[in-house]
């Protein structure tokens, strides 16, 4: 009787155990992949009834998506037009959010191990050989969206010339100094449009005396990648019509980092704009986050940043007067921009590549498009595309310079085959800001480093 | 044969706990042993290839490395002393016949049942410049000349977040202090006391030696996790401003980010061969001056 009891015990507590793991583990599939370090955000499949006209003889009805994306790439209007295909087509999207640090290594690593989601997105063309797009993505050159395209030479592989991805955006990037007028106009300067660096820091001192304690340029040094900036654009924009030789002689190794002066003056006035007091104290602690309540309550007159900033500040302060203009590095007058856009790429790996194909046709449709460009205005990738009205300062910059054709592209475009150890030289600027390395020592740094780096990926000449 | 199952039966339990650790621990402490000694890479990812030493040779020419391995001997030297001093303090005044002890006792260990990252988080603001809580209390006694960039100055920075790790592990350390308080018998010191002994010499000749096994708890265990540190420093400065406050957690970390994933496992291995070293040393001499009670 007792041995029964006991027998009966044990396949009792076995059961519940079986039971009580496996509840575990379809929680632990619902949440996806959360516990490391993964956001996902899913919505309830919809019952049949609910699937729109348009989807009813799509490949999309009753199927997921996953759709693998970073913290910095991610917005709200994502849902938005993932919610009105799912609506539409009775198709369900799964965004898998990762922290932006991880992004890189995580993708690689799926991509090498075939672990793939249906549909991910990175910065292209300049960051195709980064991923090896052509040996993992398919090929989308040949698909109906393409020939509505605003700008298909852009995004096409710099070596084979495909398009491996559905574009955001026509254009990106366009990297200014974002001011706040009322600011500028409280201390004697309207419309201010520098021609020479001297004329630039000649602003910076007008706020600096007559600004009652405003910060005449904003630094957001805890995000490195907003240090870069000043450095990413000036090195081009100085270097002008030798730019690309440059860089092509640091590729291939008959140049060093320390053989270009202008490196080394253009780290140090950056330096420099610390040392005279022209920024925030707290440079070096603050990111990103920050800026725009310092620019849209006129803490700060200035900020050198990417578009993004303005819509943000507007978002937030929509009375601020917010002009912009290029920083005139080596006195040339010129916009950095970048030679890339945001893509949505589809693994070769993927368990279903044609489902994941077709929903990027929809995704790329007008009606799915201009839900994101309604509350984010911008430049869309696809002629029907309303972009919406873009704020004043962006769209003055594109007027004046990229559709003047004055402009070049960035220093990490240029040389995109290194974007892996960006990050380390931009933490070697932040040393150099805070004093425990001097310009010259920063460059010897990162060429030993940079050395080390191509002889690692087998580069040619190292 | 029924003796011999029973012998054997209470053994099998055992095995779920095993292949856990057999999977989870030991294979990868392996593997990471191999992989330290190729150029594994995350642009090939199936294609490691032998290289011999050459990791552990860059490990210590880079000049990155050996500034994060002399920042977290920083951290876990200070880190542990300042613990152990404060903890023991406290333990002796709070083993004491004071008001209020239980409260204290509460009080003081509190700090170590809450997460790394909501600390680090909730310091990161007490630190900030702007609006920092530090700051602002400085300004309101009249000490504005002292207010800083506690964690934008690379002066400041790590010693901010050893700061944060004191307060957080010294009630812990109270709390092993205190239990090896209570544990010493009250003769001794009566004893002492008949002989004329004074509270100096009573804590030299009686309590310290007989804290020894508590210490050597205290000691090994924030020694260790001073080693170990990540999550406070990458929380509250991210290795920066620039590398300032890089320690080995947050530099291994961010070698695997970049991919260079053989170069990070021989870091990851040194890290592992040294705290082992660096605890096996500690727990031999801590060890030898224990006495029985």
């Amino acid at each position: 009787m007792k041995k029964a009891f006991k027998k009966l015990s044990i396949m009792g507590f076995v059961f519940i155990f079986i039971f009580a793991m496996s509840a575990c583990g379809n929680n632990g599939n619902q949440k996806n992949t959360a516990a490391s370090g993964t956001e996902s955000q899913t919505r309830d499949t919809k019952t049949p009834d609910t699937v729109g006209v348009d989807g009813e003889s799509s490949i999309l009805a009753g199927k997921k998506i996953s759709f693998l994306t970073s913290q910095g790439k991610f917005f709200d209007e994502y849902n938005t037009i993932a919610e009105a295909i799912e609506k539409d087509y009775g198709c369900e999207v799964e965004f898998q959010v990762v922290p932006d640090d991880e992004y890189q290594s995580m993708l690689k690593v799926k991509l090498a191990t075939s672990e793939v989601p249906d549909i991910f997105e990175y910065n292209f063309p300049t960051q195709n050989a980064d991923i090896g797009a052509d040996q993992y993505c398919v090929d989308l050159s040949n698909e109906d969206w393409v020939t509505r395209l605003v700008n298909p030479g852009l995004i096409k592989d710099p070596k084979d010339g495909n398009i491996y991805a559905l574009p955001k955006e026509s254009s990106s990037s366009y990297m200014a100094v974002y001011y706040n007028k009322d600011v500028l106009e409280s201390c004697g300067i309207t419309e201010p449009h520098p021609k020479t660096y001297a004329e630039f820091l000649e602003i910076l001192d007008a706020v600096k005396e007559k600004g009652d304690g405003v910060t005449p340029l904003y630094m957001t040094n805890a995000d490195t990648w907003t240090t870069q900036i000043f450095m990413t654009c000036a090195y081009p924009v100085a270097l002008a019509d030798t730019a690309e030789d440059t860089f092509w002689k640091l590729l291939n190794n008959e140049l060093k980092w320390t053989e270009v002066p202008e490196f080394e003056e253009i780290l140090k006035s950056y330096v420099d704009l610390v040392k005279n007091g022209y920024v925030n104290e707290d440079h070096l602690s603050v990111g990103y986050d920050t800026a725009a309540e310092k620019l849209g309550t006129g803490q700060a007159a200035m900020y050198l940043t990417i578009e993004q900033c303005a819509a943000d500040v507007l978002s937030k302060y929509p009375d601020c007067n917010l002009g912009s203009f290029v920083i005139p590095y080596g006195d040339n007058e010129i916009l950095a921009t970048g030679a890339y856009v945001q893509g949505l790429f589809v693994p070769n790996a993927g368990s279903q590549t044609d489902v994941a194909k077709e929903f990027l046709a929809v995704w790329s449709l007008p009606k799915y498009q201009e839900l994101y460009y309604a509350t984010k205005p911008g430049f869309p990738a696809y002629k029907d595309v309303d972009g919406g009205e873009v704020v004043e300062s962006v769209q003055s910059l594109v007027d004046e310079y990229i559709s003047t054709g004055n402009y070049i592209y960035q220093l990490n475009d240029q040389m995109s085959e290194c974007s892996t150890i960006w990050t380390d030289l931009w933490n070697y600027y932040v040393e150099a800001v805070s004093g425990t390395k001097s310009p010259k020592d920063v460059f010897e740094t990162f060429q030993k480093q940079y050395e080390d780096f191509m002889q690692q990926q087998g580069a040619e000449g190292f | 044969m029924d003796k011999y199952k029973n012998k054997f039966y209470p053994n099998y339990f055992t095995f779920p706990a095993i292949a856990i650790f057999i999977v989870f621990f030991a294979i990868p402490i392996a593997a990471g042993f191999i992989l330290s000694f190729t150029d594994w890479n995350i642009n090939r990812i199936f294609e490691p290839k032998f290289n011999g030493i050459k990791n552990f040779i860059y490990l210590l020419q880079d000049e990155y490395f050996l500034l994060a391995l002399k920042n977290t001997f920083k951290f876990a030297i200070i880190t542990t002393v300042l613990i152990i001093v404060i903890g023991l303090i406290l333990a002796i005044i709070l083993n004491s016949a004071i008001a209020g002890r239980s409260f204290f006792r509460t009080l003081f260990y509190m700090p170590a049942v809450l997460s790394l990252i909501v600390v680090g988080i909730v310091f990161t603001s007490v630190f900030k410049m702007d609006q920092g809580v530090l700051n602002q209390i400085l300004a309101a006694i009249g000490l504005d000349f002292l207010k800083a960039d506690w964690l934008g100055n690379p002066g400041t920075a790590l010693n901010c977040v050893i700061f944060v790790q004191v307060w957080k592990w010294s009630g812990f350390a109270m709390a092993i202090f205190l239990a090896g308080l209570q544990g010493i018998s009250r003769d001794y010191y009566e004893a002492s006391r008949i002989d004329g002994a004074s509270k100096m010499q009573q804590f030299r000749n009686i309590t310290f030696p007989l804290l020894a096994p508590a210490f050597t708890i205290v000691v090994t265990m924030n020694t260790i996790g001073g080693f170990k540190v990540f999550e406070q420093v990458y929380v509250m400065t991210g290795g920066g401003p620039g590398n300032a406050t890089q320690v080995l957690g947050t530099y291994i970390y961010r070698e695997f980010s970049k991919g260079t994933l053989g170069r990070s496992t021989a870091m990851g291995l040194f890290l592992f061969f040294m705290i082992s070293v660096i605890a096996v040393i500690i727990n031999k001499v801590l060890r030898g001056r224990e006495v029985e009670m």
